[in-house]
């Protein structure tokens, strides 16, 4: 009974669009497809990360949301951010990615170490569609990699409309 | 045919880990002494494989495996070869999904055919496997109880057990009761094996249980069609007769009136009639926008709904990669604290990092495997409500749309017939005669429309009587076409029967059972000396036997369906004595000979005591337990 009453409260405590490893398998995707595979290649500062995976995970095109979901996407994201911060750590801790200061920018370059992801990870049909949006997503946002969070956010929200705030 | 080739065996749970070494084609031999886990060995494989295993279910009281069913968030893995593939099967201990993974896809099926009721998957475990193994799904019907080949049904004669008594030589099934032990079914286990059910045969017989299913269902249209319609006239060419000798008399009468209009100039009042009609109309035209408005109602909920549904079976979707990821990538142990990457001793009531805490500040974050799973099972559940919400709203729209399409023609009707009244007043002058007529046609007009609306019957009956009689016609030849396969494939049989003797004869007359001559019976059971008793441990030279010959038989016949796979769990018991053992293990490397095996092209697994082997398998030993003297336990803890 006890046993039952448990896993009732994991059911319902889950968060799909926060659940690590959610938020694990669109990170390694994004890293892998804009080719952030070494320090040199580096997808500079993480936090532009919680503003993309709403986009990667369901439509990639941004200019054709509403402004409503739009600002909704906008307010989940800062959320997303703290979250984002820890599956770095963890992932960095695990050696899957790679993590570098950037002094300038004061935030974190990431970047993806390819040998250390099991392989079969990537080549499963599984992913089709996160991939298919990263590659869309990509040519939405022209150096994706280098952007920063402030151009990127103008591009996909203010110039959309929605009122943001520093960040 | 198909083929399986076990691989590697694989446990794993929080207290305990085992992994085999790689299995080879050929013969493989797995030695240990009593209790160190030789059957554990099996059954892994026979768990992975769908199987039931009453010794890893919580619930049994008696014979739990105590290790397994005590151990959390275990499973069992199995690689196989299966014609060729790699693929990997596992499943949780306790749980009823197999989850496949061929490198590319990665796929979960539920083991029992009741998971699937009401959810939109269509196939389980058993039927993907029997697909892969080109064995056709047949379905039998004992009494009131349908019965459908489940791979399980087929491992009766692939895995010889310790658990069931030598002389029943099936392996004894999960469930035993009447219909899972009968002889039917028995008997179709051994012919789907050797494939002496034919396909053809079965998959015509399935389409003659189609078709006899489909003249029932015809036939009781046309008796709920009669019954309702009972006492109508549907004489169709009298209808179409009356319908046409009433037609030259509204013709007719039109004239009539035509005439009368026109030369009568009386001023005629007829606004009680339109009056009449208009309040009619406008009664119809409130009642359709309610009607109208209901629709869209019901529309933009079906909207919001299917939108709902779209984004729970997205989110399916994303659990299932979820699952995938946390497999791969297994980013939290319950001994690794994923932020310093040290090892901690799981306390209860304690943090990852030693201090006391409330199990709420992380469990949200870390889920298990079997959580995940957990989570998915009840978000396919809640699927289903949404699409029973979505099936109801469908259907009243479609009803609304039906009222407010008979409503608008009835409207449009009223609307004709006002105009042409409205029109006629003006030019029409008051007259009995022309009131008189136009009562005379309206009430033409109705019995037109009732004959019309018989005719529409009568030419639906017609059509009822043609269908049964075209399914009818089908129905006799596929009968026929049945009839005459059974009568082929029942020759054929013959010869795989009479190979299967002499396959048997030759190998117990060699063996420890001390026989002269061996046959099987019509229902392919053993009859060794035509009948005489011998003495019990004679038993198990007979089983073994058995099994060999169905696996020599799927080596030489390429219609034989046996996967040549054999898992032989430690035969010595019945009390036969060590000598005869060895000599009957040989036997196996003899009846391989003679079919001119290519070790490449099957598989054997035995498992046996530790001295119970002929010297001659020594080289095939891949695993040797040994709890007794050196503690060596197939399940080593972490």
């Amino acid at each position: 009974m006890n046993n039952t009453k448990q896993e009732a409260k994991k059911r319902l405590m889950f968060i799909q669009k926060e659940d690590y490893n959610f938020l694990t398998y669109h990170i390694l995707i994004l890293l892998k497809i804009l080719g952030a595979t070494s320090i040199e290649s580096k997808f500079q500062d993480y936090k532009k990360i919680a503003y993309l995976i709403q986009f990667l995970s369901t439509k990639p095109r941004f200019n054709e949301y509403s402004k409503v979901e739009l600002s909704q996407a906008y307010n989940r994201s800062h959320l997303k951010k703290q979250l984002i911060s820890h599956l770095v750590l963890i992932l960095k801790n695990k050696n899957y990615i790679g993590v570098h200061f950037n002094l300038q920018r004061n935030s974190l370059d990431i970047w993806l170490i390819e040998e250390n992801i099991p392989e079969s990870f990537f080549d499963t049909s599984l992913f089709v569609r996160e991939i298919d949006n990263t590659k869309i997503l990509k040519s939405e946002l022209p150096r994706l990699k280098v952007l920063t969070l402030k151009t990127m956010v103008d591009t996909i929200f203010t110039k959309n409309n929605i009122i943001t705030w520093e960040v | 045919m198909g083929s399986l080739i076990i691989k590697r065996v694989r446990y794993e749970g929080d207290h305990y880990v085992y992994e085999s070494p790689e299995l080879n084609s050929g013969i493989n031999i797995i030695i240990g002494d009593n209790g160190s886990g030789k059957s554990t060995f099996t059954y892994l494989i026979e768990y992975c494989l769908g199987g039931y295993l009453k010794y890893f279910n919580v619930d049994n009281k008696t014979e739990k495996y105590i290790e397994i069913v005590s151990d959390t968030n275990n499973y069992a893995e199995i690689e196989v070869l299966l014609n060729g593939e790699l693929y990997g099967f596992k499943r949780f201990i306790g749980g009823n999904v197999v989850y496949v993974n061929s490198g590319e896809e990665y796929n979960s099926f539920p083991i029992y055919r009741q998971q699937l009721e009401g959810t939109v998957e269509s196939e389980i475990f058993s039927d993907w496997m029997l697909d892969k193994l080109s064995i056709t799904k047949q379905e039998l019907n004992l009494g009131t109880k349908t019965w459908k080949l489940n791979i399980n049904d087929l491992l009766r004669l692939i895995i010889y057990d310790q658990d069931t008594p030598s002389k029943k030589i099936y392996k004894e099934p999960t469930n035993l009761n009447f219909v899972t032990d009968s002889l039917l079914i028995r008997k179709t286990i051994f012919e789907v094996l050797l494939g002496i059910s034919s396909d053809e045969y079965f998959r015509k017989f399935e389409e003659f249980k189609n078709i006899e299913i489909l003249r029932d269902k015809e036939h009781l249209k046309i008796e709920a069609f009669n019954e309702r319609y009972s006492g109508i006239d549907l004489d169709i060419e009298k209808i179409e007769k009356d319908l046409t000798s009433q037609n030259i008399e509204l013709e007719t009468l039109y004239n009539q009136r035509d005439l009368f209009l026109s030369s009568n100039k009386k001023v005629d009042k007829k606004t009680h009639l339109i009056s009449e009609i208009q309040e009619q109309i406008i009664q119809d035209e409130i009642e359709l926008s309610t009607i109208s408005l209901n629709i869209q109602a019901n529309q933009i909920e079906f909207e919001k709904i299917s939108k709902y549904f779209q984004a729970q079976t997205s989110e399916i979707n994303e659990i299932e990669k979820i699952i995938f990821t946390n497999e791969k990538l297994n980013l939290f142990s319950f001994r690794l604290c994923p932020f310093c990457m040290n090892e901690h001793d799981p306390k209860e009531n304690h943090c990852l990092c030693g201090a006391e805490i409330k199990d709420e500040d992380y469990e949200k974050f870390i889920y298990s495997s079997k959580e995940y799973e957990n989570i998915l099972k009840h978000k396919k559940k809640s699927l289903e409500t949404i699409q029973t919400a979505l099936d109801s709203y469908s259907s009243d729209i479609n009803k609304g749309i039906l009222k407010r399409d008979y409503i608008q023609s009835k409207i449009k009707d009223a609307t004709e017939k006002l105009k042409a009244l409205i029109n006629s007043t003006d030019v029409n002058k008051n007259n009995e005669a022309i009131d008189h007529l136009h009562a005379e046609i309206l009430e033409l007009m109705k019995r037109i429309e009732s004959y019309s609306y018989r005719r529409k019957i009568a030419i639906e009956k017609q059509k009822l009587e043609e269908n049964f009689k075209k399914v009818t016609e089908t129905y006799k030849t596929i009968k026929t076409e049945l009839d005459d396969l059974q009568k082929i494939f029942d020759k054929n049989n013959r010869e795989i029967i009479s190979n299967f003797n002499s396959i048997y004869h030759d190998l117990i007359t060699k063996s420890s059972a001390d026989a002269n001559a061996a046959e099987i019976n019509e229902d392919y059971m053993p009859i060794i000396d035509q009948g005489i008793y011998k003495n019990k441990s004679a038993g198990v030279p007979v089983r073994l036997i058995y099994y060999y010959t169905i696996l020599a038989l799927a080596i030489k016949y390429k219609t034989v369906k046996h996967p040549r796979l054999l898992i032989i769990d430690t035969p010595e018991d019945s009390g036969i004595d060590d000598d005869n053992l060895k000599n009957d293990l040989l036997l196996l490397q003899k009846v391989l000979s003679n079919v001119n095996a290519d070790s490449e092209s099957y598989q054997v697994i035995l498992t046996t005591g530790l001295e119970k082997y002929p010297s001659e398998f020594g080289p095939y030993i891949i695993e040797r337990f040994n709890k007794k003297d050196e503690g060596k336990f197939i399940l080593n803890e972490k």
